[in-house]
């Protein structure tokens, strides 16, 4: 898959689970493996959106990898 | 090296993956030189020993009581210390110790008189008591059941003397957990504390669904106790399996556990984490509850003090908390402490059967 | 002039010989507002008995999944100072030493972008400072970089490895623990910024069995020099310590685990075949006693506190591998290790607790190691065990049994 297409598939895979599942590196990494995308590719793909700023880490028990618009989200809710 | 800090910072400046500096920047010309090469070292007293090299060169290192928790302030006031007499060069302990590495003896006294003179407490070399790792309990902790730097700071004046003069039959390590995720090596330590609860979570149904994961919050549960209630798409918590861990808050911010009332310390002893004479060991439960009593603790201190007590009186030359109750069979240690063993001494979790006894062999006590 | 609160209760803990975080947070607070804010704060927790920290574990500098914990505060209108109140850990240097030059440089960025309260260190060994808000955090990491230092880990990742004192002064370390921490924390800083385990990894690195930075107990990779050589003894200096009054007879020969010291009032003799490498005799018999090489370490997996299933202390999985630059042998068994840990592991599941529920034999094919007695205390006393395929080809008795 092409790097471009592979972050775009990324993004919308992470968009879609909001609220439903969080995913970490290793499990977008199982998902695009199954895909036939090696893993080396698929986490040079999210280096890349994280260091762009489109995704994010987060923390909750465990790190996840989420959308970078849920920071300011949760800073406005956590002072609810 | 000099340091500097832009007046604007230009964040696309920022290196990623460097890593911490190199060690050597750090060190001092005396150590630079004899680095793996030291041949003995001696205490001359509870705060100061002296490293000798082969090649004849010696440091001494004075070492100080840190509550951990420093301000600017104090790190300036011991930077400014350390140029005076050190050539700039100090160290902490892992145990959160200050060591100021002097390579000219004759300044050894002189910086010891400042350090008395600034009220510094000079100790913790050697058989006595050292500094006490904890956590960060109500100063920034979100599941903290107790406070961790008042706790210590109350065992500390507690047993002053223990670190800057008197003896304990071996080193005699505390530390301090603020709940039981335990983030120290209070599972391994000769008297160790830990913040405990003794209810069940509350369950926030309403924010649940926004804040935690089904799955995930389930998974933390070492017992099971957590199952789903679809109804309010949010959990149900079986009362008679939870054993108060906490350990689903850390995942899942409604299901709060924290007490004012019913939240308290528990004293666990025996650890060890050195491999000297006997094997590392674990700490094992001496007090199941005490009431979390600031700003003093009184109960924890005075249970404390019934432990410490027994193990000078009676523990040999050498022998650590854990040897000294190995040795002595552990019905003779709640005699000699007088702390009652109750039902939660016996244990009913994941490795409960290897701690019944196997063998007539039992001590007499009364 | 910043705010000020009434603390009774926290003023009684500045009474007393040990030093007092009350004075510290109280000397931040006069020119600090968060400093000031977290004391009143903490009053309030003091007289409430409960904490008012919030989760949150969003924040971090861009890049990076690791070396901020985010902080809220439950009462952030009472304490608006506090309202966020993030911690960095910076990634200390191996064993701890500084000069004054830099503990001034650290001061200087926190006074400007925190709240001048720190730690001395973390429970896993980094600087951490306390209490800065979420806007400052870019700034915070790029002066940290542009001056050498960089994040520590934190979050499902590679933590801040760190080490005991070692070679820079003591005699018995056996293994360069600093640089060897040094050199570990260089290999693995994306593991270490990018958090992509199932949960956290912790390596920890002392020179000796004394175990002065407790690996064995907190670490999930504890790496402890040890030898393979005998124990040099110096007689004069063994009666140097009998002069002193030390009783060998109780103090050493009683005491050691392998029964294999012997004392006849003038000569000290070690059947070096049964020691066990414990310390014990040359701990205190400092100066006379010395190992000797080959030098190597003993390295264990798997320790850390309860949760989930109950504290682990570390298990024997290279009884002694010998630890030269560049350490390849090392990082490519962590590398191996991890590897198959973040293939199977679930989330929030340590190395430990993924061995136990898939057995230790596969994460040893895992890494390509065989079993040996010293990696257990002792055999199985069950009798259900697993066959693979191939484990009885070749009828492997016949070659043991000539």
């Amino acid at each position: 898959m092409e790097k471009e297409e592979l972050k775009k598939q990324i993004y919308t895979l992470i968009e879609q689970a909001q609220g439903k599942k969080k995913y970490k590196q290793m499990d977008i990494i199982k998902h695009f493996r199954n895909l036939g995308v090696s893993d080396a590719e698929t986490k040079e793909a999210i280096r890349e959106l994280i260091d762009g700023g489109q995704l994010i880490y987060t923390y909750m028990g465990g790190s996840y990898i989420e959308l970078a618009t849920k920071l300011e989200k949760f800073e406005k809710d956590i002072f609810k | 090296m000099p340091y500097v800090i832009p007046d604007v910072v230009d964040v696309k400046q920022r290196k990623t993956d460097i890593g911490p500096p190199h060690y050597k920047n750090f060190l001092p010309p005396v150590i630079q030189k004899n680095y793996g090469d030291w041949k003995t070292h001696e205490i001359l007293s509870p705060g100061l020993m002296v490293h000798i090299a082969n090649s004849g060169d010696k440091i001494w290192t004075i070492r100080v009581a840190s509550p951990r928790l420093l301000a600017t302030d104090t790190l300036r006031e011991i930077a400014d210390i350390a140029e005076k007499y050190c050539d700039g060069y100090f160290r902490f302990t892992t145990r959160n110790n200050i060591e100021f590495l002097v390579s000219d003896e004759s300044k050894v006294n002189p910086l010891i008189e400042e350090l008395k003179a600034k009220k510094y407490m000079i100790g913790g070399i050697g058989s006595r008591v050292s500094n006490i790792v904890h956590t960060q309990g109500w100063i920034h902790c979100h599941s903290a059941a107790v406070d961790a730097s008042g706790l210590v700071k109350c065992l500390m004046d507690e047993f002053a003397d223990y670190f800057t003069t008197k003896e304990t039959p071996n080193k005699l390590r505390f530390a301090v957990a603020c709940c039981t995720n335990m983030c120290g090596a209070v599972h391994c330590s000769d008297i160790a504390f830990v913040g405990i609860h003794t209810k069940i979570p509350r369950i926030d149904h309403d924010k649940f669904k926004d804040l935690c994961e089904l799955p995930t919050t389930m998974a933390a549960c070492p017992t099971a106790a957590i199952i789903p209630d679809p109804a309010k798409k949010s959990v149900k918590i079986k009362e008679e399996k939870c054993m108060y861990c906490g350990n689903c808050y850390s995942v899942c911010p409604s299901l709060p556990i924290k007490d004012p009332v019913n939240d308290g310390v528990a004293i666990v002893v025996g650890g060890k984490v050195g491999n000297l004479r006997t094997p590392p060991k674990f700490s094992k439960l001496a007090v199941a509850f005490l009431p979390n009593n600031p700003p003093r603790w009184p109960e924890v201190i005075k249970a404390t003090k019934m432990i410490f007590d027994a193990y000078v009186a009676g523990a040999k030359k050498h022998e650590r908390v854990g040897e000294w109750i190995q040795r002595i069979g552990w019905e003779k240690f709640f005699a000699v402490t007088g702390i009652p063993f109750t039902w939660q001494h016996v244990d009913d979790w994941t490795y409960a059967f290897e701690t019944f006894r196997t063998t007539a062999q039992i001590k007499w006590v009364k | 002039m910043t705010k000020k609160y009434d603390t009774p209760l926290l003023d009684e803990l500045e009474k007393g010989p040990f030093p007092s975080f009350v004075t510290e947070i109280k000397k931040a607070a006069a020119k600090n507002e968060m400093a000031a804010d977290e004391l009143g704060l903490l009053e309030k927790s003091f007289r409430d008995k409960v904490t008012y920290w919030k989760h949150g574990g969003i924040v971090g500098v861009r890049g990076y999944g690791g070396g901020v914990i985010g902080r809220y505060c439950e009462l952030a209108d009472q304490f608006p100072g506090v309202a966020h109140f993030h911690t960095v850990r910076i990634n200390q240097p191996a064993g701890l030493f500084y000069t004054s030059e830099a503990m001034r440089f650290i001061c200087d960025v926190w006074d400007r972008y925190g709240s001048g309260l720190t730690n001395f260190h973390g429970s896993t060994g980094d600087i951490i400072l306390l209490g800065t808000v979420t806007d400052n955090l870019e700034a915070i990491g790029t002066i940290f970089s542009i001056n050498g230092f960089d994040l520590g880990g934190s979050g499902s990742a590679m933590r801040t490895p760190s080490c005991c004192v070692g070679p820079a002064r003591c005699e018995w370390s056996m293994i360069d623990t600093l640089d060897i921490t040094y050199d570990l924390t260089q290999e693995f800083q994306d593991e270490l910024h990018r958090p992509s385990f199932p949960y956290k990894f912790k390596i920890k690195t002392v020179g000796c069995p004394i175990d002065c930075n407790a690996s064995i107990a907190r670490a999930d990779c504890s790496i402890i020099g040890t030898w393979k050589g005998p124990i040099a003894i110096d007689q004069d200096k063994v009666k140097d310590y009998v002069k002193k009054g030390m009783n060998i007879q109780e103090e050493i020969v009683n005491l050691c685990p392998g029964k294999c010291i012997t004392w006849d009032g003038n000569n000290l003799a070690i059947n070096d075949s049964d020691c066990l490498h414990c310390m014990h005799c040359i701990a205190k018999l400092a100066g006379a006693l010395k190992p000797t090489p080959p030098f190597g370490a003993t390295v264990l997996i798997g320790s850390k506190a309860p949760f989930v299933v109950g504290a682990t202390l570390s298990w024997v999985i290279f009884p002694f591998i010998e630890m030269k630059p560049p350490y390849q042998e090392m990082k490519d068994f962590i590398r191996a290790a991890t590897e198959w840990w973040s293939e199977y592991g679930k989330n929030r599941e340590r190395i430990g607790e993924l061995i136990l529920r898939m057995g230790m034999r596969e994460f040893l094919e895992a890494v390509g190691l065989t079993p040996t007695p010293e990696m257990v205390k002792e055999p199985r006393r069950d009798p259900f065990w697993f066959w693979k395929e191939g484990d009885l080809e070749g009828k492997p008795w016949e070659s043991w049994l000539k």
